[in-house]
Parts: C-alpha cells; structure tokens; sequence
C-alpha cells in the first residue's frame, strides 16, 4: 500500500508542478492584459485608482457615463466600474474587490437599469474572472449561476483557463513581453462608442416579447447593503438612471415595480435619485446606438448633464 | 423411453428450435455453451419438449435446470 | 455526491485509505456510513426512503425464507415487491399517475381534484429498489439465503459506488463479498483505479462535452438548422453511452479497489447486431433483472401458444422498461419501439437466419450493425426530447436534412449551428468521439486496455499523463450531473 500511495503521490505531484508554473505564466500575463474588463480588473487589483469618484453598474454604466467628463466637471479624479453584462451581484462583487484593493471614495454613482436586480442566468464573459479565482471575493461573487466556476476550477492548475483557451496564448505572450492586439480598450472603465443607431431594436420589436424582471431577494439585500456601507463611511450616493430609449421601456411590463425598488430606497436612506428615462436624450436616437446604450456624443452630452444637475444639488 | 432416446430427441428439439444442426448435447452441457441459448430460446425449447412429451415442468422447474442432464432427468421422472 | 466532482476526488482516497485501515470486523460499518454520507450529499431527508425499504426486505427476505408454505412465502413476497413499488409509485409515477388522471377525466369533462406534489426526484430511486426487488425474488425462488447480518444487508442495497445508478446487482454476486475479508491487492487496486481514469475521462471530456451540444439543440429545437438536429440526434447517442459506460466503469472501478466485483454492464453496445442483441449488450443488468423477473414469468405463463406467449411478454417488458427510466410517455415510447423491434426481430428470427447464410457475411453484420445503430439513435430521440411533441418534431425536421445538403450552396451561406457552442466545440466533440470508437476499436481486436497492464512504466505512466492532461484542459466547462441518476 505505501509503495502505492507513494507512486500516486509523485504522479500527482509530476503533473501538478508543469502545470502550476503553466498557470502561474498565464496568470501573471493575464494581469498585465489591457483588453475591456481584465483592464479594469488590473487597475483594481494594482491598488492604484483610489478614486474620488466611482461610477458603478452593468454596461450602461461604463458606455452611457464618462468618468472624463465628470473629472474636469467636479474636480474629483473619477472610475468607471461598469462591468459588462452584469446583474447587480457582480456590479457589487466589482465594488467589494475595489475596496479591498483601493481607498473609500467619496462620491459613488450608481448607475440604475431595469434588469439589474433579476439574477442573470450566465455569467456574461466569465473569463474575465479567470486570472483572479484566487481572490475569496471573486468566488463568493461568481457563485450560484449556470457558468460559476468548480472546486476543480479553484484547485486543479491550469484547468480554470480550459473553457478559453486563448487565454493560455494571451498569458504567454503577455509574460513573455510580447505584443497582444487589443481591439477593446477602456479608458478609467469607460468606453466611448462612436457608433449609430443600429437596427437592434427594430429586430427586437419583431420578437414581439414582453418582460418582467424578477426581483432576487439577494440581490435587493445586496442593493441594500451596498447603501449601508456607504453610509456608514460617508460615501455621498447617487442613483442614476441614464437615458434609456423611451420607446423599450413599455416592453418591460413591471418596469415601475422595479422602480419603486429604486425610489424606496432613495426615499428611506434620502439618496438622490436623478432619472433620466424621460430626458429629451431619451427620445433622440441620435444620441444612441441601441435602446439602452449612448453612442460617445450621447454619452458625453448626457454626462455633462449629470454633473451639472449633481452640481445644482449641492450635497 | 431410455434417457439415449430422450437426449436424441430433445437434441432434435434443439436443433429445430435454435435453428442450429450442429448442436451436440451431453448431460453436463450448460447455456452457455450452446450458442443462442438464451432465456427466449429457453422457453421455445422447454415448450417444444411439452408438447413432443406431453409433459408440463412447473414454473420452478423450468427456472432451476442447471444444465442438459437435470433436463433429462426431470422429462425422464415425468415420463416414468 | 457526483463522480465527477471535486469533492469525490478527495472523498475517494479518504474512505478507500480508512477502509484499508481499519480491521475487516469494523469495514463494514465504515462503508455503510460513507454511503450514507455519498447519498445525504444530494438531499439527506431521502435517506428515510432506503432505510423504510432496507427493513422492509430485511424482515421480508427472513419471513420468505422461514415461512412454511408456499402461500406464506407468496404474501411476505408481495409485502417487499409492493413496499418498493410502493415506493417508485409515490415518488416517481404519482404525478405522472396523477396528469394522466387528469387528462382523462377532462375528456369526460370531469375535474381531477387530486393535488401535484412538488418534490424532487430521489437519485437513483429506480436502481436500489429494483436492486431490493431481486434480493427477495431471489430468496423466495429459493436461490439465495436471507442475510441475518442487518449491516450487511443494508450496505447490500446501499453500497456507494453503485447506490445511484448501478449495475443493478444480484444477492447471489455481491451479498456473500462483504462477509470476506479483503486485503491490499497491488495490481487489483491498480486497475480499479485505471478503470476509474477512463470512466471519468468518458465522462467529462466525452458525455459532458456532448451534452453542451446536445442541451443547446434540443432545448431549443425550434431555431435549429436540420444538419443541427442530426448531429444532435448521433451525438446523443454516444453521449448517453459514455455517461452511463463511465458511471458503471467508475463505480466497478471503485468497487475493484476495495475487491469488490460489480457486474459488467455494456459489452459494445454500438456493435449489437439486432436490438435484440443491443439489450444483451446495453444496461445488461437492468435487461437480466426484466428478463429473470418479468419477462420469462409471463412467457412460462402464457406458454400455450407460445409466439403469442413471447410477443405479449416482449412488449409488456420493453414498455415497463421504458417507465422504468422515466416518468414521461416519452420514455413508454422508447420502450413500445423496442419492444416492436424484439417482437420482428423474434418473429422474423429464421427467416433473416436463412438470408444471412446467402450474403456475404461480413457485408451482412456491417449493414446490420449500422440499421441496428440508427433504430437505436432514432429511439433515442424519444429518450432525449423533453415533450412528446418535441420528440415527433424532431422526426419531423429529418428529411430537412438532405434538403439542406442538396442545397449545400445555400445552407452554407447561414450559420448551420446556433452558436450554442462554440464552433471550436463542435470540433471537439467530433475528435472525442473518433478517439472513442478508435480505442474501443484498439481494445476490440488487440486487447490493448488489457495488455497496457503489462508495459512498461514509461509507456503506461505517458497514458496516464495523456488522459490527465486532456481531462484538464478538454474537460467540459460545465459539470453535467449523470443521465442516470434521475430514474
């Protein structure tokens, strides 16, 4: 038996050296990578944002509102947060590991939309995470959806990386000081888009579907938690709804219920809640791409705005 | 009817219902070593003596031949 | 607790090095605690539910055994056999019952008042009662003699490696092992262990891959191309063989390591001959269990006209084994087609006996084989589909696929796969099933798993390595549970 067990023991521990230093690589290059979230994910875990100013939320947050403008507007250095696709969990989960690696901001502008308190189904581009499963953060904040990652993904080296393989030619390269093209680049998270109205929302109205969110009770509770702790270190809040094409919104029926998750909240911790549904933007396709999402003018027009009206308020 | 007669005849059973003339049988043949006899085959071929013999085995029985010999013993008891 | 979990690869080693450990009185109770565990992992409460039917069967068995009469034996026979399907009826076909109830009614414009009830399936429900079943069956066929030994009883039913979904074994095999001693066989616990490598790499590079693929079609059968649904429909099939294949591979290879021998339970199934030759080769304990069980009983019965006799007893079989998977009409289905099959091939036996002898013999098994293959697939789609309509659906969009390649100039122009995986998947999934049939071609004519016990460290260690490093960087990125576990 212990002629056995010391055969499976140098069998496993042969495979797993080559393949931890084969992680180790990828994950070191990963870190360096400039490419949409992992940039943001670098500057984070690099320590060295520490903002005055963080705008958090899905993709609305960091296409529709440009820290750039808000930094000359309100003389505070300012983040873009957003993360691609995400629901409020993983907005948060963004947050949570911010402040593990960087100092309190003073201002937070979360960035509002109808679907975010719905759990998503999948993570949106979970790879993102990939380089970073070692962080506890990142794997309470991914659990619980249909693409979370495994123990195998936690423990057995290199296999985290298997379901995007290019992610082990990326890493290479990277560690090795090579160039990797980046086609999607972020500036302090933000992405200005110079696009035009496409025809996606055309295509969506064929579909002819209706949508109700569903609120998850998780979610809400995170929502809330996220209002206690800037509270509690004297982080001034803002909700922001940015503009939203008017003529979706009717097709998300319990879109005032959701709000009312919104208003409560705004109401009971007394947050201001700047809502920009209705806004001539809102009703200008010019300013667009699609119906949830400001092309750069838009994002730029809109955003010079909200500092504005967040001046006008004098908290 | 002496048990040579009754392997003869059950041989013959066999031979007509596996569909098979080569098939020798001796008291310690067992399933295994006759190619197709299965459990379907089984019953065909235990249905097919029935008759030939005008005997009828319980359901016991007919679960319990372990091999040709018990087979034989068990028509030629019957017969007797 | 999943085979192909993290948690198994830690859990294994820790109860296999305990199990060595400790002296053989105390083994026993080991094994029956760490199955307790492996099965509480999934929902404890249902643990109520195997210890209900382990005393029943227990008492049952004692009571068959002692009882004087023949009659008396009948009765405590059918107080176990109606404690288990009891069981089954309860949870697994009361809803089903209940539906069908339902529908009938509102024909007659009746309403059903009888509730659903919302609960879960237990795993592996159908395998330990049929597996209790036979422990009774057996002893009252005076076969086998009731075990005294309580703890050894329970851990007959119970015994982790097959607990869930097999080999449905026999009192007569297993029962009588775990009175033995046994003790640290180097070579045997190698090839338990080997024999665990392969099922796990069955299982997660090649059914759990498949089953990205074949989850994206036939959950949304409606926006696929006619190409998409035939590649769904063959992969299904491999994808069902390597999940089950490797669950019964990695639970005899568990078993082997603690030298316990589980039953074989597939013979090259995709090499069967005639459907009749498929349910020899396939789920071979599950077809020896109807067969001993159901299927002779009511041949012996009906067996004065016996062609009537068999065609009868065929088709009550193959439909009950079709329920037997699943509570659905789908599942009834699959078991009226095979059993239609088994009826022809029966009927038709000497006929296609005197045809085979004028063709040449190797064309015949091949066209054989391949007919034989494409029956089963086109069962399958029953097994498969979520509805019964979804199901003639599918048939439905076959013939689309020849449509679809005599316009090849047109059907290349649009994406034929819905992007439900990824095109390099779709690559993979077809490498991994040639690298499948080519190994159990090897294995078919030069014994190689065999004769790999034999080479040399560096040869056999640089298999190992292979499998690991494709497991680690092929494995599917999603960990599907075992089709199995749900009957």
């Amino acid at each position: 038996m212990a002629k056995l067990t010391l055969k499976i023991i140098l069998f496993v521990v042969l495979l797993y050296i080559p393949l931890y230093i084969v992680q180790k690589i990828v994950d070191e290059g990963m870190h360096k990578y400039r490419k949409g979230e992992y940039a943001v994910w670098n500057d984070i875990y690099s320590g060295n944002i520490n903002a005055d100013l963080i705008i958090l939320g899905n993709s609305r947050a960091f296409v529709n509102i440009s820290p750039l403008v808000l930094d000359t507007a309100l003389k505070q250095s300012a983040y873009d947060l957003g993360v691609d696709g995400g629901d409020f969990n993983l907005a948060y989960t963004r947050f949570k590991v911010y402040l593990s690696k960087n100092k309190m901001p003073k201002t937070v502008i979360l960035s509002v939309s109808t679907s975010d308190l719905e759990r998503g189904i999948g993570i949106f581009n979970n790879q993102q995470f990939m380089p970073y499963l070692n962080d506890t953060i990142i794997r309470k904040g991914t659990a619980g959806y249909q693409n979370s990652f495994t123990l195998a993904d936690y423990y057995v080296p290199a296999m985290k990386y298997r379901s995007d393989p290019i992610s082990y030619s990326v890493g290479f390269n990277l560690y090795f000081g090579k160039e990797v093209p980046n086609d999607d680049v972020r500036v302090r998270g933000y992405q200005a888009r110079e696009r035009v109205w496409d025809d996606s929302f055309e295509n969506f109205k064929k579909l002819k579907k209706t949508y109700t969110i569903k609120a998850d009770t998780n979610l809400v509770k995170e929502f809330h938690e996220l209002i206690k702790t800037c509270k509690a270190n004297n982080v001034k809040l803002y909700f922001v709804y940015s503009p939203e094409y008017v003529k979706v919104q009717p097709y998300f029926v319990n879109r005032a219920t959701i709000f009312s998750y919104y208003q409560d909240a705004a109401k009971q911790y007394g947050i201001p809640f700047l809502d920009y549904s209705n806004d001539p933007i809102s009703h200008d396709t010019t300013y667009f791409y699609n119906s949830e999402h400001l092309n750069k003018n838009g994002a730029e027009t809109f955003t010079k705005k909200l500092a504005q009206d967040i001046k006008a308020l004098k908290i | 009817m002496n048990k040579e007669q009754i392997l003869a005849k059950v041989t013959d059973i066999f031979k007509d219902v596996l569909d098979n003339d080569d098939i020798v049988l001796t008291d310690t043949t067992v399933a295994t070593d006759v190619e197709d006899w299965d459990s379907l085959n089984h019953i065909q071929i235990i249905v097919a003596i029935e008759k030939s013999f005008k005997i009828k085995f319980t359901s016991t029985e007919i679960h319990h031949f372990k091999n040709v010999g018990e087979l034989i013993g068990s028509i030629e008891s019957k017969l007797s | 607790m999943l085979f192909n979990s993290f948690e198994f690869l830690l859990y294994f080693p820790i109860v296999t090095a305990l199990f060595f450990f400790l002296p053989h009185r105390f083994r026993w109770q080991l094994l029956l605690a760490a199955s307790c565990f492996f099965y509480m992992f999934f929902k404890p409460e249902y643990i109520l539910i195997l210890a209900f039917t382990i005393v029943v069967d227990y008492y049952a068995g004692i009571l068959i055994e002692e009882a004087k009469t023949a009659k008396q034996k009948k009765y405590y026979l059918l107080i176990s056999l109606i404690a288990n399907i009891g069981v089954l009826a309860v949870f697994k076909y009361y809803n089903f019952i209940n539906e069908n109830i339902t529908g009938v009614a509102s024909l007659f414009g009746w309403k059903n008042h009888i509730p659903a009830l919302t609960m879960l399936l237990p795993i592996g429900l159908s395998f330990h009662t049929f597996q209790a079943m036979s422990y009774t069956l057996e002893i009252s066929r005076g076969n086998y003699k009731a075990e005294r030994h309580f703890g050894i009883y329970a851990l007959y039913v119970m015994f982790y490696p097959q607990l869930v979904a097999g080999p449905i074994e026999r009192p007569q095999n297993v029962l009588h092992q775990f009175h033995e001693k046994k003790s640290f066989d180097y070579s045997r616990v190698v090839d338990g262990l080997r024999m665990m490598l392969w099922g796990m790499f069955k299982k997660i590079v090649i059914a759990d891959n498949l089953t990205t693929y074949t989850d994206g079609v036939y959950n949304n059968l409606h926006v696929q191309t006619s190409i998409a649904i035939v590649v769904a429909i063959f992969f299904f099939a491999f994808q069902i063989y390597c999940d089950f294949s490797a669950y019964t591979d990695i639970a005899r290879g568990a078993a082997r390591v603690m030298g316990y021998e589980l039953v074989k339970n597939f013979n090259y199934p995709f090499r069967s001959r005639n459907v009749t030759d498929f349910w020899r080769r396939w789920h071979m304990s599950l077809t020896t269990w109807f067969n001993d069980y159901l299927f002779t009983p009511v041949v012996i019965s009906n067996r004065g006209s016996i062609k009537f006799g068999i065609v009868f007893a065929l088709m009550v079989t193959f439909s009950l084994s079709g329920l037997w998977h699943g509570a659905a009409w789908t599942y009834v289905g699959f078991g009226v087609m095979h059993g239609f099959a088994t009826s022809y091939e029966f009927l038709t036996k000497k006929w296609r006996n005197r045809l085979s002898k004028k063709v040449n013999p190797f064309i015949y098994s091949r066209v054989s084989q391949v007919l034989t293959f494409l029956f089963v697939c086109y069962t399958w789609i029953f097994f498969r589909a979520n509805t019964m309509a979804d199901a003639f659906y599918v048939l439905k969009r076959i013939p689309g696929f020849f449509t679809e390649i005599a316009n090849w100039s047109v059907t290349r122009t649009k994406p034929i796969f819905d992007g439900s995986l990824p095109k390099l998947g779709l690559i993979y999934c077809g490498v991994f099933i040639l690298l499948l049939e080519t190994l159990h071609y090897l294995d078919n004519k030069y014994d190689v798993f065999n004769k790999l016990r034999n080479q040399n460290i560096v040869l056999r260690w640089s298999v190992y390595y292979s499998l690991m490093i494709i497991m680690i960087f092929f494995a599917s990125s999603t960990a599907h549970r075992f089709i199995y576990f749900q009957f």
